[in-house]
């Protein structure tokens, strides 16, 4: 019997990718953010109110992931013509995006028409965090009616993130929730994320995060 | 649920490593395998996965044995380091360092997930 010496990383394939798609967005000076957080937590709502309010404003393309079905982009089209579904029950239900997914979908879209690329990854807290695909930031969304527990139970997702956006928060005044408690979950397992509290329905912090979205286009 | 699609992975490595020093699949007895805490592998999953796929591929014998490692912190302050056995929710759990209290960590380890070695039978 032989012991052979190989080391190699297993995410390498998926990383070569990512960081090919994003050399392509820096070619044409596209930021990119991904989206991830828990299946219901407000991604497409919210994107709903931002396509609306960039509207002629910034250009903007979005990739969806869902398992199945063309719901979300469906929700997506009348605010933005670029908008493109994947499906990833066509390669076994994935449940995260993966980079080569990416590459493909950006041969959807005339790129030199783009400034900012929003991917909706598949609702899940755990596998997302493991995959890059290219985007410059990892903006976590996290609703009120989760819990103020969520970062510690998802610490790796948490941690991963830039920007952790708090949604939902018109639900404050019917929910018992310690405000203190998420935001010193949050920095017990993340410090350097930008923390931006929101809600899509009444609009509250939605300036803050359409500056995020336009600011980080302007530093990249 | 990841550990299936990471074991199709593994095992496409493999073939490819076997293939390049020209050994027979069928030689292969073990495979070695580092897993990253931060890559939140259940390595029980993982091992069910690449079993079922490498009987698949052709590779009835291989074992695989997984180590986990642990996420390694150094405090971006004082500079201790730390070496969490979990990654996960501990009422406790923070990352903030343990001696100097200040709350700016950098994740050193746990992130990685390699093929580290394989066995084959003469």
């Amino acid at each position: 019997m032989a012991e052979i010496e190989i080391a190699k990383d297993i995410m390498e394939e998926n990383d070569e990718i990512a960081k090919e798609v994003n050399g392509i967005l820096n070619s044409k000076n596209i930021y990119c953010i991904n989206i991830i957080s828990s299946p219901g937590a407000g991604k497409t709502t919210l994107l709903e109110k931002t396509l609306a309010r960039l509207k002629g404003k910034l250009d903007c393309a979005v990739i969806e992931g869902d398992i199945s079905t063309p719901i979300d982009r469906d929700r997506l089209l009348p605010h933005c013509d670029r908008v493109y579904q994947i499906n990833t029950d066509t390669f076994g239900g994935d449940c995260h995006l993966s980079a080569f997914m990416i590459k493909d979908a950006l041969k959807e879209f005339d790129l030199d028409k783009i400034k900012l690329l929003i991917i909706e990854n598949v609702g899940n807290l755990i596998c997302p965090a493991d995959f890059e695909i290219g985007e410059h930031s990892k903006v976590l969304l996290y609703s009120l009616t989760e819990g103020e527990d969520k970062p510690l139970k998802y610490p790796v997702s948490f941690n991963v993130a830039d920007v952790i956006v708090v949604t939902k928060m018109d639900l404050l005044a019917h929910l018992e929730v310690d405000m203190a408690k998420i935001r010193e979950n949050i920095a017990k397992v993340n410090a350097r994320a930008r923390v931006i509290f929101i809600s899509s329905k009444s609009g509250e912090g939605l300036n803050e995060w359409i500056d995020y979205l336009t600011t980080a286009k302007k530093s990249n | 649920m990841h550990e299936m699609g990471l074991a199709a992975n593994v095992i496409d490595i493999v073939l490819a490593e076997l293939e390049k020093r020209n050994i027979d699949k069928s030689r292969l007895t073990a495979v070695k395998i580092t897993a990253g805490k931060m890559m939140q592998i259940v390595p029980e999953s993982l091992k069910f996965g690449l079993e079922i796929a490498s009987r698949a591929a052709g590779m009835p014998k291989a074992e695989f044995i997984i180590t986990e490692a642990p996420l390694k912190i150094r405090c971006g302050s004082c500079g201790r380091e730390e070496c969490m056995r979990r990654a996960s929710g501990a009422e406790e759990f923070s990352m903030a360092c343990k001696k100097c209290g200040a709350n700016t960590p950098q994740i050193t380890g746990g992130r990685e997930f390699t093929i580290d070695s394989i066995d084959v039978a003469d």
